[in-house]
């Protein structure tokens, strides 16, 4: 039972990493065909198909149906190798009314002109007011479109061991300089504990806080793109990284999600996580054993006085371009955004909602007694709250994070700075959309 | 009416001839018996032919489908190349590229160190592997061993365990926080830069020598009993008649399990792909196949057909090249 969650966690984290793309204006969408009114609703009982993944999906899908007697959903579980199998049902012509994609992925699928315009459907434009701005962000790229509905956030903090923090007598740091001295008071007292695990999985946490840095990796102009994984703001990231790294605070064997970390979790040795609000269940159910002892905090900043967070996880739901009945499906995914039904299932699994109403919901004042029963969501409301939402993902994010993943693993073997492999990645970066026929250019240059 | 239809049969068989058909006019239009039969087999001809097709179907309907057209579409794809009209997020058109994606994947420093590492487990792996099964062969075959079809189906086991689950067993043991090695004191990393390659080695043997040594078991069964029956009278011990009879005699054998492992080696994405989950050494394009994998879940299928069929042609090469090299020397 544990495994599974932990698995669907996992695999929840792995597609649905969050992005906040604002697309310039480059976006010449033609709704094919366009009659009088693009989206109009069908007539009688509609059919749905829907491809998504979560351990609650299917309840969420059941409480839809319950309450919408014209239209019937029915639900495909693709928690592996999702993107991979929308791809090709994309491809193949194949593809369902709705699916389940994170929002890393999402300018991907729009560059293979998978995702339907539903700006025009009835009822889309009204949930613009009861989002929160930025994941309104997330699925317009900026432009007049609307690409998909949100459906759960990952905004970040800082998880640490209230017991280890006790025992050596540290403190709550709230700036990445006093994160860097806890590490360093912690070896000297305690050469088995580190600070955290950095690793080649750990691209998108990296990406992460590089984007509560005011950096712009991805920056859309009209007709190209720019990718700069090390301007200033970026370089500032991993340059503290790698002295984490040559300081040897952190230890590099213990990837995420692996038996390695769960006991460290469990036992200490791992003094703080940064992560997303949905580590919340991965902690539950992988660390029983140190139930009471984590404690959550905001991100270290870099500016007290301008504090700023990020985003790490999360979906949408889109409607795919060949859907027969986009009315209906946007109905859908809409409902899932904002009714009270379906965030509550999703807050039960560490989802920050992405709808104003969700977030008042008393839910989101809960206690959990793992968390020693301080009212934990208040931050994670917060660190939404300080999502820069000027961040943009690249279409190819797939290959940008295998890039930074191998730009990390290059840095702790010692061949290279974590600087030096952020330029290999990129290049590659670069080169790849360009095989795809975008123009893409480097940053820097 | 049978004799009207073979009198007819014959006057064809006949007519054919006249018009250089191979039969001369031995055949009369008779009611020859001698006839009767071969004018019967015709249809009879036909119908085991449908038969034997009939049994071939099951096989090559999928192998069309699922091996021969995927080939196909595959080499297609490798020549083509995208463009895109209309911006960013515009229209595309696949064209014909030519080897314009060949030209990336030979000239990129990860594909040929993705091959360089795969052929330096191989160069180790494909010996290490093939002794070993041999080894565990011969002590199969041997009259003295015990408990000989226990021994057989625990060589075995390994193979039938799932890639993935052994992976993850494998990891859970060679990963230092939770490995009884490292906890029992042996301070060794066995993910890190230098040992992660004969771990994933390590893994591979572990699952394929059993299943190796199972097909050259076979083989050695087949050697006749007589033809050492003669060497042990005269003398020879177990380590003689196995180096000069039996190894010998089971030789295609043994090129035949060298060869599936080389393609293995060059194909080995399972195990890498678990690891990478484990550790930092595992990049995204560690191995060739990874690399397509890679590829082609970043959309980019055009290179990654390239990458596959580079890869299929190198696999060629190096079996063909192994074969070549091991008859030139038998011929000598």
């Amino acid at each position: 039972m544990n495994r599974r969650l932990s698995l669907t966690t996992v695999a929840m984290s792995t597609f649905a990493m969050v992005s906040l793309v604002a697309c310039g204006s480059s976006g010449n969408s033609p709704a094919a065909g366009a009659s009088s009114n693009p989206c109009a609703p069908s007539q009688g009982k509609v059919e749905l198909t829907y491809w998504g993944f979560g351990l609650n999906a299917q309840k969420i899908v059941t409480a839809f149906n319950a309450s919408h007697p014209n239209i019937h959903v029915t639900m495909k579980d693709v928690s592996v190798n999702t993107v991979q199998q929308m791809t090709n049902a994309l491809k193949a012509g194949t593809a369902p009314d709705v699916g389940m994609i994170g929002y890393t992925d999402l300018p991907g699928f729009r560059l293979i002109n998978g995702l339907k315009d539903i700006s025009a459907c009835p009822g889309i434009a009204d949930t613009r007011a009861k989002l929160v701005p930025w994941t309104w962000q997330q699925i317009t790229f900026g432009g007049g479109g609307v690409y998909g509905m949100p459906q759960d956030t990952g905004p970040m903090a800082l998880y640490y061991r209230k017991d280890v923090f006790a025992k050596y007598g540290l403190t709550v740091p709230k700036t990445w300089a006093e994160y860097e001295a806890v590490g360093k008071r912690l070896q000297a007292a305690d050469p088995a504990a580190h600070l955290t695990n950095f690793t080649a999985g750990h691209s998108y946490i990296l990406l992460g806080l590089m984007w509560q840095n005011g950096a712009r990796p991805f920056e859309y102009a009209d007709n190209h793109l720019t990718i700069d994984l090390t301007g200033n703001k970026a370089r500032q990231v991993a340059d503290y990284w790698q002295r984490l790294v040559d300081e040897r605070l952190v230890t590099t064997t213990v990837q995420p999600f692996t038996p390695a970390e769960f006991k460290g979790m469990n036992d200490g040795t791992l003094a703080t996580m940064i992560g997303a609000s949905w580590e919340t269940g991965v902690l539950q159910a992988n660390a029983p054993g140190a139930s009471g002892k984590w404690a959550v905090a905001p991100l270290p900043q870099w500016d007290v006085a301008k504090p700023a967070s990020a985003n790490y996880g999360g979906s949408a739901n889109v409607v795919f371009t060949d859907s027969k009945h986009p009315a209906e499906a946007a109905e859908f995914a809409a409902w899932i955004a904002t009714s009270t039904e379906a965030q509550k299932q999703l807050i039960a699994l560490g989802s920050v909602p992405p709808s104003t109403d969700a977030l008042a919901l008393p839910e989101m004042s809960a206690k959990p007694a793992y968390f020693g029963s301080e009212p934990i969501w208040q931050v994670f409301r917060d660190s939404s709250k300080a999502v820069d939402t000027s961040f943009q993902w690249a279409p190819n994010m797939t290959t940008v994070a295998n890039g930074v993943g191998d730009a990390i693993a290059g840095t702790l073997k010692g061949s290279g700075t974590l600087q030096a492999g952020l330029e290999t990645a990129q290049r590659k970066a670069v080169d790849d959309l360009k095989a795809r026929g975008v123009d893409a250019r480097g940053g820097g240059q | 009416m049978i004799e009207t239809s073979s009198a007819t049969d014959a006057e064809d068989t006949l007519h054919r001839s006249r018009h250089g058909g191979e039969r001369t006019a031995a055949v009369r239009p008779s009611l020859d018996r001698s006839v009767r039969p071969a004018a019967e087999q015709r249809p009879g001809k036909r119908r085991s032919w449908l038969i034997g097709l009939g049994f071939l179907l099951p096989f090559f309907v999928p192998f069309l489908l699922f091996y021969v057209g995927p080939v196909v579409y595959a080499a297609i794809q490798s020549t083509q190349v995208t463009e895109r009209v209309g911006g960013i997020f515009g229209t595309t058109v696949t064209k014909f590229g030519g080897l314009t994606q060949y030209a990336a994947v030979l000239s990129s420093p990860d594909f040929w160190s993705s091959v360089g590492r795969v052929a330096l487990l191989g160069v180790i792996q494909v010996p290490l592997m093939g002794a070993l099964a041999l080894l565990l062969a011969l002590l199969l075959d041997s009259p003295r061993v015990r408990l000989g079809r226990f021994f057989r189906l625990a060589y075995f086991l390994p193979f039938a365990v799932p890639g993935v689950v052994a992976a993850i067993m494998w990891g859970s043991l060679l990963d230092p926080s939770t490995s009884p090695f490292y906890q029992a004191g042996l301070h060794v990393n066995f993910l890190g830069p230098s040992l992660v390659l004969p771990s994933i080695g390590n893994v591979a043997v572990w699952t394929y020598a059993g299943s190796n040594a199972i097909i050259l078991l076979a083989a050695l069964k087949s050697v006749p009993p007589q033809l050492f029956e003669a060497a042990r009278l005269d003398g020879a011990g177990d380590l003689r008649i196995a180096w000069s009879i039996k190894i010998p005699l089971v030789r295609p054998a043994i090129v035949f399990t060298a060869i599936l492992n080389m393609i293995g080696v060059l194909q080995l994405i399972t195990e890498p792909m678990i690891f990478r989950t484990i550790t930092s050494e595992v990049t995204s394009g560690y191995t060739p196949n990874m690399l397509a994998y890679n590829s082609a879940s970043a959309d980019q299928y055009q290179y990654a057909a390239a990458l596959s069929v580079t890869l299929a042609v190198i696999t060629f090469a190096a079996s063909f090249g192994f074969l070549k090299i091991l008859q030139r020397r038998a011929d000598r």
